[in-house]
This record gives C-alpha cells, sequence and structure tokens, in this order.
C-alpha cells in the first residue's frame, strides 16, 4: 500500500500541478483585490476573497480525493454519470434559480451550485468511453449519430436553460472529433467558417472580405509558385498592394475603409484574377483554378450572406441581441459597455500594470462581473502587459502539456479524455480572455481556476486531476 | 491513417489563437493610449472649488454687494425611483410636458452624472422641497452662491454680473463654460480682485459617481482663494437720496470730494435695483432694460457726452485770464448782435459776466482767444488759436477718460484745429464758424464726470486728484494717482469763484435756486441747446472756503439750469453737509416731479 502511494507521487505529472496552482493563486490574488476594500475586515467571511479561499480549500481536497479513485472505476461509470447528469440538468429546468436571466443554478441554502460546470466532466468521460471503443469509427455513420446525439441532448437542455455560452463549450470537442479522425475537410470546413461568422459580424464587412482575400491569394500563390499562374497572381497582389499603401499613405487607416475604396480595389482585383483564371483554364484546362475561384465567391458570398441576413433579414430587437453579444452597442447597460469598460481597464494598465490593489477601474466597479467572468481585467489593470502574458503563457503551457501527455497515452480512453480536457479548457480560456479584449462575444463562460466561484473551480480541478490520475497510471497500464 | 500527426494542427491552431489574442493585448496595452485615457476620465474627477466672491462695501461699510447661496435642483436619471411626476411638477411650478423634455435632456447627457434639472430655485420652491425631497429618489440639490446687491442702489457703479461668453473663455483660460464674470461695472473692472482664485479638487469615483477617495490624498489638489472685498468711495446715503432725487427724470449727477477725488455719489437716472440682474429673471429683466427707450442700462455720468453749455463759460474764463486777454475788470458789451442774451445789469468785470451767464460777453473772450491777429491770415490765426486753446482745456480734465474703476468710459469731446479741418477743409473755417464754443454749444462734448472734476479744480484753485471709485482692496487702501497740477494761476480762480458764489446768491443770479441759508454755495448754471427741450445743467462746490463737495447735475430735457439742476444740487449739497433739509417744501416738490414727456 504505502508502495503504490509513493509510486503515485512518483509518476504524477508535477509540472501540470504547479501550472494549476500558480493560476489558483493569481486568480485569489485578483479576487481578492478586487474584493477587497479598505473598511472590511480581513477575516470577514462575506468577503468573497475569505470564500473564495474556502472553496479552493476544498478545491485540494477534492483533488487529492480523485488521485485516490481508481481509474477502471471511472472507466465503468461514464454511462450512470451521463445518465445522472442528464436528469441534473432536466431537474434544474424545472426547479432551478434563475440568476442573469439564465436558468441554470441550484439554490440549496446560501449555496448556488451550476450543475453545468460539473456536466462538462461527464462529457469528457462519456464521449472519451464511447470513442474509445475499438468499434467506433467516423465512417461508421450509426456510431457518429449515436456520439452526435450524446453531445447534443446536454446541449439542447443547456440551451434551454438559456445558457447559450455554456452550451458553446461543447461545440470544442470538434477538435476531439477531428483528432480521432474527423474528416480533415468537414473540420476545415467548420472550422473556418464559424471563424468567419464571428468576423462578419463582429469586424467591418470590407475588412474581413480584404483579409480573407489577401489570405486566398497568398495561398494560391504558394501552391502555385511554381506554375506560371502563381506568378502571375503574385504580380497582381503586389499591385494591388503598392496601390493600398498609396492610398494609406495618402489618407489614414480608418478612412480607407470608411471611404469604400476598398471595396472598389477589392473588386477590380477579384474580377481581374478571376478573368485570368478563367482563361488559363480554358487554355491549359487546371482545375486546381477553378477551385480557387470557387472558393472565392464561395466565402464572399457566404460572408455577405450573413451581413445581409443581420441587416436586412432579422428583426431590430434580434439585431440588438446579437450586437450586445458582440460588445458592438454602446448602451450604458448592455455588453457593449462592459467590453468597453473591460478594454479600458485592461488598456489602463499599459506595461508594468497599476499594482496590486491599485486599479480604479476594476476595483471600484466600472467593469461588471469582475470577480467572475471578467476577473482577466484586474489582471490586466493591476499586472500590465507582464500579468497578462504570463498568465496566457501558463494558459498555453497547461493545454499543450496535456495534449502533448495525451499523446503519451497507451489508452485511447485517457487519451481522448486528455483532448476533451485540453478542448474544453482551451475553449473557455479563448473565449473568456477573448471577451474582455473585445475580441470574441460576451457568452459569459468563467475563466479556469481563476474566476471567482466554487462550481466551476471545482469542476475545472476534477476534470484536471482524473487526468492527471490517468496520466500517473499510464506505466502501470503497460506493466500489465 | 496516422492520425497522431493531427496533434500538430491543433497544436497550431491553438498557438495561433493564442498568439492572435497576445497580439490584442499588446496593441491595447502598449499602443492604444486613447483608451487608458479614457480609464481616468472613468474613475477621477476633477471637482472646482468656487470660491466666494469679494465683497463690496460703500465708504460706511455698509455692504453693498455680498453673496448668496442658492439652490439647483440635480438629478441621476438612473437613480429615479418611483416617481410622482405630477406632485414634484407641481413643486416646481412646470407642467409634465416640460418635466418630459427636461429628463430626457438629462439622460441625453448621462445617466449616471449629476445634471442640472432646475436652475435656481426659487426659496418658495426650495422650502417646501426640502421638506419632500425624501419622496423624489434621484433628485438632490446642489448649493452654489449668487450675487446678492443689498442695497437696491447705484446699479450703474456695481455693475452685474453673467455668464461667460466665448469671447471671455477664449481670451482667459481661468474660466469655463457657465462661470460668472462681471459684465459691467466694478464687478467687470474689479473681476480679477474680485473673483479669486478657483480651487480644484480631484477626486476618484465609482461607477456611479459616487467619491471613492481623494485622489493621491489630496496632494494635488488646490485650494481656493477668496475673492478681495472693495471698500468703494461712495456714500450710499447720499448716493440713496440722489436717486430718489432723481426719479422721473433722465440725466445724472456726479458728486466728488474735491479734497480727494473720491466720488462720494454718482446717479445715472434711470436706474434699476441691481438684483433684479440676479438669478432667475436676469435674462428677461435684462432685455427689458435693454429695450426701455429711456437706456436704464446706459451710465450718463461717464459714459454720456453733452454739450456743457454756460458751465463751459468757467472755463473759457480761466484760459482768458491766464493767457491775460482779459482781466477782472474788462467789460465788454451784452450788445446781442451775434448771441442772444436775456436782460441784465451791464457786466462790469469776469465776476458779474458769470453771475449774468452772459452770452455777449464770453463771445467777445472768445473772439479775442482765437483772433490774435499774429497772422495775416485769419484762417490760420484761428486754427494756431484753436490749438493753443486746446491745450490749455485739456489740462482742465476735458477731453479725458478718467481710470475711476469703471469701464466704457467716453472722452468727451475738445474741439482742435484737425478736427475743423477734417469738416470744413484746411483754412475754410475761422472764428466765425466755430462761436458757439464759446458759450460751451457747438462741437463741444464733456461727461458729467468731467464737469464734476472741472468744478473741483475751481474748488480748489487749480489741481486736481483723479477721480475714482475704490479707496480699500481686501482692507489695504489703494494708492491713487498723484494730484494733478493744473498750469492755472491760483489768483486767477478767485473772480472765477467771486462770479460762482454770485450766481447763487447775490440778485440776477442765474442759479439762485441753489442757494442755502448756512452753507455758502458756489455754482454755475448752463442750459445746453438741444433739438427738443435744452437740457438743465449745473456745475457747484461748497462750502466756498473749505469746499467739501464738489457736484455736477445735468438733467436732460428739463430746461433752465436754475429751473431743475440748481434746486437739485442744492438738495445733494445740503444733504452732505448737513445731513438735513432745511427746506423740505422744495425737496417734495422736486422729488414728485417729472421731466419726462409722455
Amino acid at each position: 500500500m504505502n508502495n503504490k502511494r509513493n509510486n503515485i507521487l512518483i509518476n504524477l505529472d508535477w509540472l501540470l500541478i504547479i501550472v494549476y496552482l500558480a493560476l489558483i493563486i493569481i486568480g485569489w490574488i485578483n479576487v481578492f483585490s478586487v474584493s477587497y476594500t479598505d473598511t472590511s475586515e480581513i477575516f470577514d467571511f462575506s468577503q468573497r476573497y475569505i470564500k473564495q479561499l474556502f472553496w479552493i480549500g476544498l478545491a485540494f481536497a477534492i483533488a487529492i480525493s480523485i488521485l485516490l479513485i481508481n481509474n477502471q472505476f471511472l472507466n465503468l461509470i461514464s454511462y450512470p454519470l451521463y445518465v445522472l447528469g442528464i436528469l441534473v440538468l432536466l431537474s434544474v429546468l424545472i426547479f432551478g434559480t434563475v440568476v442573469h436571466s439564465s436558468k441554470s443554478w441550484f439554490q440549496i441554502g446560501n449555496f448556488a451550485v451550476q450543475p453545468v460546470e460539473f456536466v462538462k466532466i461527464i462529457m469528457c468521460l462519456v464521449v472519451a468511453k464511447f470513442m474509445s471503443n475499438k468499434q467506433f469509427h467516423f465512417t461508421n455513420p450509426l456510431k457518429v449519430l449515436i456520439l452526435l446525439s450524446l453531445v447534443a441532448l446536454p446541449i439542447l437542455l443547456v440551451l434551454l436553460q438559456n445558457d447559450t455560452g455554456s452550451a458553446l463549450v461543447f461545440l470544442s470537442f470538434i477538435f476531439v472529433f477531428y483528432r480521432e479522425g474527423l474528416n480533415k475537410f468537414v473540420f476545415f470546413t467548420i472550422l473556418v467558417l464559424s471563424i468567419l461568422f464571428i468576423l462578419a459580424l463582429i469586424f467591418p464587412i470590407n475588412y474581413v472580405l480584404f483579409l480573407v482575400f489577401l489570405f486566398i491569394i497568398i495561398w494560391f500563390i504558394i501552391l502555385n509558385w511554381k506554375s506560371i499562374h502563381g506568378k502571375i497572381a503574385y504580380s497582381f497582389l503586389s499591385l494591388f498592394l503598392i496601390i493600398a499603401s498609396i492610398i494609406l499613405w495618402r489618407n489614414n487607416f480608418e478612412e480607407l475603409f470608411l471611404r469604400q475604396y476598398l471595396q472598389i480595389i477589392i473588386l477590380s482585383i477579384i474580377s481581374l484574377i478571376s478573368l485570368i483564371l478563367i482563361i488559363l483554364h480554358l487554355i491549359k484546362k487546371n482545375y486546381r483554378n477553378l477551385y480557387f475561384m470557387g472558393l472565392i465567391v464561395g466565402i464572399s458570398i457566404y460572408i455577405l450572406s450573413i451581413n445581409y441576413v443581420f441587416n436586412n433579414v432579422l428583426q431590430e430587437h434580434q439585431r440588438n441581441r446579437i450586437n450586445e453579444l458582440l460588445g458592438k452597442t454602446t448602451d450604458v447597460y448592455g455588453k457593449g459597455y462592459h467590453v468597453r469598460q473591460s478594454k479600458i481597464a485592461i488598456s489602463s494598465g499599459e506595461f508594468t500594470g497599476k499594482g496590486f490593489l491599485n486599479g480604479t477601474q476594476t476595483r471600484y466597479n466600472f467593469v461588471p462581473e469582475q470577480s467572475t467572468d471578467f476577473i482577466f481585467c484586474t489582471i490586466g489593470e493591476e499586472w500590465g502587459f507582464i500579468g497578462t502574458t504570463l498568465t496566457l503563457i501558463l494558459f498555453g503551457l497547461l493545454i499543450c502539456r496535456i495534449i502533448y501527455l495525451s499523446e503519451k497515452q497507451r489508452s485511447a480512453f485517457a487519451r481522448i479524455y486528455g483532448y476533451g480536457l485540453a478542448s474544453i479548457l482551451f475553449f473557455h480560456v479563448f473565449v473568456n480572455i477573448g471577451m474582455t479584449v473585445g475580441l470574441t462575444p460576451v457568452i459569459g463562460i468563467p475563466l479556469p481556476f481563476m474566476s471567482y466561484g466554487g462550481s466551476s473551480l471545482w469542476a475545472f480541478t476534477i476534470l484536471l486531476f482524473i487526468f492527471i490520475k490517468l496520466d500517473s497510471d499510464k506505466i502501470q497500464i503497460y506493466w500489465e | 491513417m496516422n492520425l497522431s500527426i493531427r496533434k500538430y494542427h491543433i497544436f497550431a491552431i491553438i498557438i495561433a489563437i493564442f498568439l492572435v489574442i497576445w497580439i490584442k493585448l499588446f496593441y491595447l496595452q502598449i499602443f492604444d493610449d486613447e483608451l487608458s485615457a479614457a480609464s481616468e476620465n472613468n474613475s477621477k474627477r476633477k471637482i472646482t472649488i468656487y470660491p466666494a466672491r469679494g465683497l463690496i462695501y460703500d465708504s460706511d461699510n455698509n455692504i453693498l454687494a455680498s453673496n448668496e447661496i442658492a439652490h439647483d435642483l440635480l438629478v441621476i436619471p438612473k437613480k429615479i425611483k418611483n416617481l410622482d411626476t405630477v406632485l414634484l411638477c407641481k413643486y416646481l411650478d412646470i407642467d409634465i410636458e416640460t418635466f418630459r423634455i427636461q429628463i430626457e435632456n438629462c439622460i441625453k447627457y448621462s445617466k449616471i452624472k449629476p445634471s442640472i434639472f432646475v436652475k435656481l430655485l426659487t426659496p418658495e420652491q426650495y422650502a417646501t422641497l426640502q421638506e419632500k425631497l425624501y419622496k423624489f429618489n434621484g433628485f438632490f440639490f446642489q448649493d452654489r452662491t449668487i450675487r446678492k446687491y443689498n442695497a437696491a442702489i447705484s446699479a450703474h457703479i456695481l455693475g452685474d454680473m453673467g455668464e461667460v461668453e466665448m469671447e471671455d473663455l477664449k481670451s482667459d483660460s481661468y474660466y469655463s463654460g457657465g462661470d460668472y464674470i462681471g459684465k459691467n461695472g466694478i464687478e467687470k473692472y474689479y473681476e480679477k480682485e474680485l473673483r479669486g482664485q478657483k480651487g480644484i479638487s480631484q477626486i476618484i469615483v465609482d461607477v456611479n459617481n459616487n467619491k471613492v477617495d481623494s485622489y493621491e490624498k489630496g496632494e494635488f489638489d488646490i485650494e481656493a482663494i477668496e475673492g478681495k472685498n472693495l471698500k468703494l468711495t461712495i456714500n450710499s446715503e447720499l448716493q440713496k437720496y440722489s436717486e430718489n432725487i432723481m426719479k422721473n427724470k433722465i440725466g445724472c449727477i456726479v458728486a466728488i470730494d474735491p479734497k480727494t477725488g473720491e466720488i462720494l455719489a454718482m446717479v445715472s437716472s434711470p436706474t434699476y435695483d441691481p438684483q433684479i440682474l440676479v438669478g432667475k429673471a436676469r435674462g428677461e429683466n435684462y432685455n427689458k432694460l435693454l429695450n426701455d427707450s429711456l437706456k436704464p442700462l446706459l451710465n450718463r455720468a461717464i459714459a454720456s457726452e453733452y454739450p456743457p453749455g454756460s458751465i463751459f463759460k468757467l472755463a473759457q474764463t480761466l484760459v482768458a485770464l491766464d493767457e491775460n486777454f482779459i482781466n477782472e475788470n474788462t467789460y465788454f458789451p451784452c450788445d446781442k448782435e451775434l448771441v442772444n442774451c436775456h436782460n441784465h445789469p451791464p457786466c462790469t468785470g469776469v465776476a458779474r459776466a458769470i453771475q449774468f451767464s452772459c452770452n455777449p460777453y464770453f463771445y467777445y473772450t472768445f473772439k479775442k482767444m482765437i483772433q490774435q491777429g499774429d497772422s495775416k491770415s485769419v484762417f490760420i490765426n484761428s486754427a494756431n488759436s484753436l490749438d493753443a486753446w486746446n491745450i490749455k482745456i485739456k489740462t482742465l480734465g476735458f477731453g479725458t477718460k478718467f481710470d475711476i474703476g469703471l469701464p466704457f468710459m467716453k472722452s468727451g469731446l475738445i474741439p482742435n484745429s484737425n478736427f475743423y479741418d477734417k469738416i470744413y477743409g484746411k483754412k475754410r473755417w475761422a472764428f466765425s464758424t466755430i462761436y458757439s464754443l464759446a458759450i460751451g454749444q457747438g462741437e463741444i462734448l464733456a461727461t458729467p464726470l468731467q464737469m464734476a472734476n472741472f468744478c473741483a479744480i475751481i474748488a480748489n484753485k487749480g489741481y486736481y486728484y483723479t477721480p475714482y471709485l475704490v479707496k480699500e482692496i481686501s482692507g489695504e487702501e489703494i494708492k491713487h494717482p498723484q494730484k494733478n497740477i493744473t498750469p492755472f494761476k491760483e489768483k486767477d480762480f478767485d473772480p472765477i469763484i467771486k462770479g460762482m458764489y454770485y450766481v447763487v446768491n447775490e440778485d440776477y443770479g442765474t442759479g439762485s435756486l441753489a442757494h442755502i441759508n448756512d452753507i455758502i454755495v458756489c455754482g454755475k448754471t448752463g442750459t445746453a441747446q438741444n433739438s427738443k427741450k435744452d437740457h438743465s445743467v449745473f456745475i457747484a462746490f461748497a462750502p466756498k472756503d473749505d469746499p467739501k463737495i464738489a457736484i455736477s447735475v445735468y438733467v436732460e430735457n428739463a430746461g433752465w439750469g436754475n429751473s431743475w439742476a440748481a434746486p437739485i444740487s442744492r438738495l445733494i449739497i445740503e444733504k452732505y453737509i448737513n445731513n438735513t433739509i432745511s427746506d423740505p417744501y422744495l425737496e417734495k416738490l422736486i422729488i414728485n416731479s417729472s421731466t419726462i414727456k409722455n
């Protein structure tokens, strides 16, 4: 027994644990900074930083107990847990409490628990369990259908709770699917279309079209460099960039987009390139040219239709709702205001930050939800670019380390679980930090290990330590 | 198919997205200064602390202008809760529609910052609202100080205050929009002394605009410095009495202490209560005054240029005596050939000529001065003589702007050869063109202040102190210019004073109504010709041997000098020296009469 425990300690991935602890500590310091006021007593249990300390203590206890669970047990309880999770989500819909317009909380006395956080763990386990089955393959439509249903059911329930943010988190399993054999074309198409979807809504249409075409043309040039087409396209691109630079030089950058010069340039360049591609196709019968033309036309139509639907089909209140999510409105009470305040706070930190407890924006409530969803603002304001970079590096290190370790797993279950964990973490970090800097919609999901709140902290601790436990057993499994 | 290669794609996507976030952070935190500046705007508030404006006292330390607290009703739209609109409208005496427009304007400005809902509540509104304010969440009072003119007198001296205009903002960075600034009178002239120095308190506020802390423990705060108090030379009692006398008359009074140059009273009529130009009713009242045909806003004492009329004969005499064109016994016949005159005994000497205000006498005197015969050309002769005359006259304070402490001063006009050259052309005019100057008519113009000052020069027999209104600034006496000594010989003043004595105290004197039993008044009437009815003019000083007051009275379109200006002067002199009036019947008559034609 003694021997086995030593074994566990040695086999634990201490890098993951150190990064985890670092994130927890940084998170708590910033929760303290937001919620501590000069008038409050240090050990006032109604203060958030004391409560958070309490949640952290419990999280450590949970982490240790997870390390003591048998791996086979985790594998076995996946399906029963899934059923339990669905039941809990259903009962939240019926008995839950409404917080910030979403009915996703259980109120038990003074405590409020958000079950969807724990459903993330269950989903990781279930997806890993289902896909690690040797009979599962992406070429088998029935299995794929079952897999999609497994994922879709909780998404549907969470959407019914009006908790869009948490529902979207499960979309991140696309990375897991891709790693396990999802068709490359399907994956990249979905990825590109969803990125373009957000870009087209957030940024001016000219801007997006310009970047997309630039990207496609460069891609085309790289692929065709050896043939005459690439060189012709290269010449056109150079010409285009020269004209654009002249306009940039004459006017300022914003004017370039405001005055629609760009649209004219894009349209003329695109039509010229298309014309040349068609002529080349007719002469040399090269289908790749047609493919690129189709790509350009298809994406243009896609982006323009998003724009069209948004401006002409949607009702005004729907538009406002989306603009709110995207942080584009300037209404003082809307989410646009949140994003602006958040950007102001982060921006004011500059390189070195204002220092611990010196952030005026976050400490004096200019930024909403400072200790929960917008905790990153406090880091930005009080610790500056140094603090935000360090935080990004820690998260990057955590996620990449998890993927790296996943690849080393001998069991498919552990690997798929690891990818699920990495995907969920990545989605949370990207969307949460993204919304504080105005890159992603404000969908209200917490920053893992850092945001104030027990549910999310415990859920992510469990998620991570299940993986650490699975990872620590890889050698044992190998021996078996 | 080796799927593990796909981990690199996933790595690449993750790293790419992290890079995008990192670049955005770099842009926000290192490049973008605009948003950082917004952070300060967000949380730092500069609060201007307005100092109390300096008080204005009269010469006996009675307060003329002070400050009082007025109340504005402010609103923070976000904090409005369960508002009983009808009740509030009732208290504020506005209708619902006005209320709606007003509140929308406030919301447009800011939902979380306070904006002024009603400016300057009346005391009644404030009293009722103060008790009921707890019912109106989101509304609160803000105090501000406004000017209070304690005595309803000397509007033209004190001036008024109003909001700064664009030019003020541009020319003086001290002001910001909505500040108040002196617009006229002492308030304008001594604006810099009265306003003091604004203070700044920097505070940190939270998102609801509540003060959290002072910025850097108040290290960058600037304390407000109170405005300086002014003590005027004005004698309130005399000023009030003079204003009362001038009721229903158009014109002005200037009374100077010849021994110091202090202005004892300065009245321009019609006048108004300075308090009506304070607060809410300012705009309306100001327009009313501005559009009044009698021009109550004009300070006639310093800004109206009148023909001085016969009082100017004294100046003529002085110059003529000084240059020895005449002596005190010179005789000229009252032949009424060129200028008209009334019937009076012969002028056996200058003093008698002054007594009877004999027009031909001064015509001949002036002719002697202008047609000296030193050049063969009568034109050149006249031009040279006039210029010499002009210089002498100007030493008596005519044609000069005195720096008495008021803005918008006029200089009057003493013509010289250039002036007539411009009108008639060089060598196209001579004495016969300009002879009406002899009796203070024609092109010559003077302000009542200059007339009073001239009278002080006579009282002093040859010197004057530049008249002034402010004698102390925050308790310290201000230095006034050295006394101005005129080039005239003291003995030349004797026949003039004698003449002025005759005017008031002897039979056939033109200013008999200025006579007081126990005070020897020396004066001179004037009846300035005017296209409508003549102006009634009088200057006087008293007592003869120890002058305490020199006065000029100018009543527009009132007729003979003796009929209005002389008795008015008499009353004021007696009031000032004896503080009682020995002839209440005259006093009553003057006060109750009107010279304004309806």
